[in-house]
């Protein structure tokens, strides 16, 4: 595992280089100034719906840095052959595999954690509201990014960085939908003739959800904007959940990199 | 120079005895790219190397002679579709067999945002030499290879050389038994050549088996032991490099006396009351002799006209594209 750490911090200080932390630092100030933004157009409940922007920004922000390191970061050391001298040390590719993931967690966490503090301050200041339970917003994107980067980093190890960019997408897309959204859709929608040899479309959509992470267990944006009760239990069981997909994925992840030539 | 070293070409139950010495060891390795759409590629065809500990091994040949894919099989950053290889007895590409090597890739890029002591320190942690010795590791080779000035400039503002220097360093912090050199003077100017050059005859001296892979033949003649030659994925020519100038050379044979009745292949060279010389094959040299001594003559001298590894080298490739 220290060999994972050490590939970790290689990786947050290339990420860092990146000079994405830029846009980070351009959503902070935006979300800084969202309640003078706000009460400028005069709207009621300030707080919520600063929340709820801000929240939103954060939460697609999350994803796009997810989908885009996630996707790009093995592809680009190795298109670089820096991976070369480093995968010719006595580390097994696991620990390299682990290494770039948690490099990119790293960089995630950072960029996260200060758009967080942006509106924890902002509300602070501006409406002199603290919610705590802002954090534990974060701490649900920060384990959709984890299972999202995941994702898209096992597929990396076996495709191209857009393939493995469009995968996650569709994982994304796939495993965020309700099940009452996929039922209705297929219920109702009007299939081209030559499918209908397909009874159980449905039942195959949902088969098709159920072998995906499900997404929405971490969206716990409404029930934060909304003031609904957030137990313990089940943010911890959702950080579970999202802990067995990373390590699943990331087992798979070493299967196809190990077979990989460099 | 040992002459008795193992090499390609012996039977494979001799080379078992002395595998406890070999730093390299494949057997039948063969490798396959099967790219889409278009027929498979063969880059290794059932490749059998034995290189000893201690040796400086060339290994040389065409471009896409399958060199790369080799060095790629033994560092393993790649697998062979059939046989095995193995490094010091573990398995190539095992862990046991990465922590016995270092290597310099024949395209060597680095984290060039790092400064050169900042990225020497993560390759020995990598390579697991101790906490407390990994500074002293580091400046080892960095005094090796002549960089302990540039110690604090960042990876990239060092030149081409400077760089290939760098890459022989993080190749050594481990202390590695076996050095795997991948082109390591292609695209440097002579004097960076000179210097990479001096810096693997230094290492030479230190006991460790290098495995050298290289376009520049002069360079390999100056610096290897034992040449393999790889010509469309087989193993062309595998011996000491004297046997291999030898080869295909021809002989020298000077005398006094009365002339002798020539054998097939010889001629006279030159004639005078000191002495003749007569060139011939080396396969002849024994029947020539019996008829100088059969007339009354003595021989003085016998010399092996040496090749250049340049003209072994075309020789032996151009032989094998005729006969392909």
């Amino acid at each position: 595992m220290k060999a994972a750490f050490i590939i970790a911090r290689l990786t947050l200080i290339e990420t860092m280089r990146r000079q994405i932390e830029l846009l980070t630092f351009f959503l902070a100030v935006f979300i800084w100034i969202l309640p003078g933004i706000t009460t400028a157009f005069g709207l009621g409940a300030i707080d919520r719906i600063v929340k709820d922007v801000a929240l939103t920004v954060i939460g697609y922000y999350t994803v796009a840095l997810a989908l885009f390191f996630g996707s790009v970061t093995v592809p680009a050391e190795i298109e670089r052959k820096t991976i070369l001298p480093l995968i010719t040390r006595p580390l097994p590719r696991r620990a390299y595999l682990w290494g770039k993931w948690l490099g990119v967690m790293g960089f995630i966490s950072f960029s996260i954690v200060i758009l967080g503090a942006a509106l924890q301050c902002s509300m602070a200041i501006t409406m002199h509201v603290y919610d705590p339970r802002v954090w534990v917003a974060i701490v649900g994107y920060l384990t959709e990014a984890a299972v999202l980067s995941a994702v898209c980093m096992t597929c990396s190890t076996f495709c191209s960085p857009p393939l493995a960019g469009v995968l996650g997408v569709f994982v994304y897309l796939m495993g965020g939908l309700p099940d009452a959204f996929i039922g209705y859709f297929l219920g109702n929608a009007r299939w081209p003739a030559f499918l209908t040899f397909l009874p159980t479309k449905l039942h195959i959509a949902q088969a098709l959800k159920a072998m995906l992470p499900h997404f929405e267990f971490f969206q716990l944006k409404n029930s934060i904007v909304h003031g609904d009760p957030i137990f313990l239990t089940y943010v911890l069981s959702t950080m579970a959940y999202g802990v067995m997909w990373i390590v699943f994925l990331q087992l798979l992840g070493e299967v196809t990199f190990s077979r990989r030539d460099l | 120079m040992t002459v008795d070293l193992p090499y390609a070409g012996m039977t494979f139950e001799r080379q078992k005895t002395n595998r406890m010495n070999l730093a390299i060891e494949t057997h039948n390795v063969r490798k396959l790219y099967k790219p889409r759409g278009r027929p498979e590629i063969v880059a290794l065809h059932g490749l059998d190397l034995a290189v000893a500990e201690g040796t400086v091994f060339g290994f040389i040949g065409p471009n896409g002679a399958g060199k790369t894919t080799c060095i790629k099989i033994l560092s393993g950053l790649s697998s062979p579709s059939s046989g095995s290889a193995t490094i010091f007895g573990h398995q190539a590409g095992s862990e046991e067999a990465r922590a016995c090597l270092g290597y310099l890739p024949e395209i060597a890029n680095y984290h060039d945002f790092m400064s050169v002591e900042e990225l020497l320190l993560t390759h020995a942690r990598l390579a697991r030499v101790p906490r407390a010795q990994q500074r002293e590791a580091c400046q080892s080779a960095l005094e090796a290879v002549r960089l302990v000035d540039r110690r604090k400039s960042r990876i990239r503002e060092l030149s081409k050389g400077m760089q290939q220097r760098f890459g022989i360093a993080q190749a050594l912090v481990g202390n590695p038994k076996l050095l795997i050199l991948d082109e390591p003077t292609s695209g440097l100017d002579p004097l960076a050549q000179k210097e990479v050059k001096d810096i693997i005859l230094a290492l030479r001296g230190r006991g460790i088996t290098i495995f050298f892979s290289s376009h520049k033949l002069t360079e390999v003649e100056n610096i290897c032991d034992l040449i393999c030659i790889l010509h469309r994925g087989k193993l062309l020519q595998c011996s000491p490099l004297d046997r291999l100038l030898e080869v295909s050379g021809t002989v020298h044979i000077r005398f006094s006396g009365a002339s002798p009745q020539l054998v097939e292949g010889a001629t006279l060279a030159s004639q005078s009351s000191e002495g003749s010389m007569i060139v011939l094959p080396s396969s002849q040299v024994d029947r020539q002799i019996q008829q100088i001594h059969a007339v009354g003559g003595s021989v003085q001298q016998v010399a092996t006209e040496r090749l250049t590894l340049e003209l072994a080298f075309f020789n032996l490739i151009t032989q094998a594209e005729h006969r392909s």
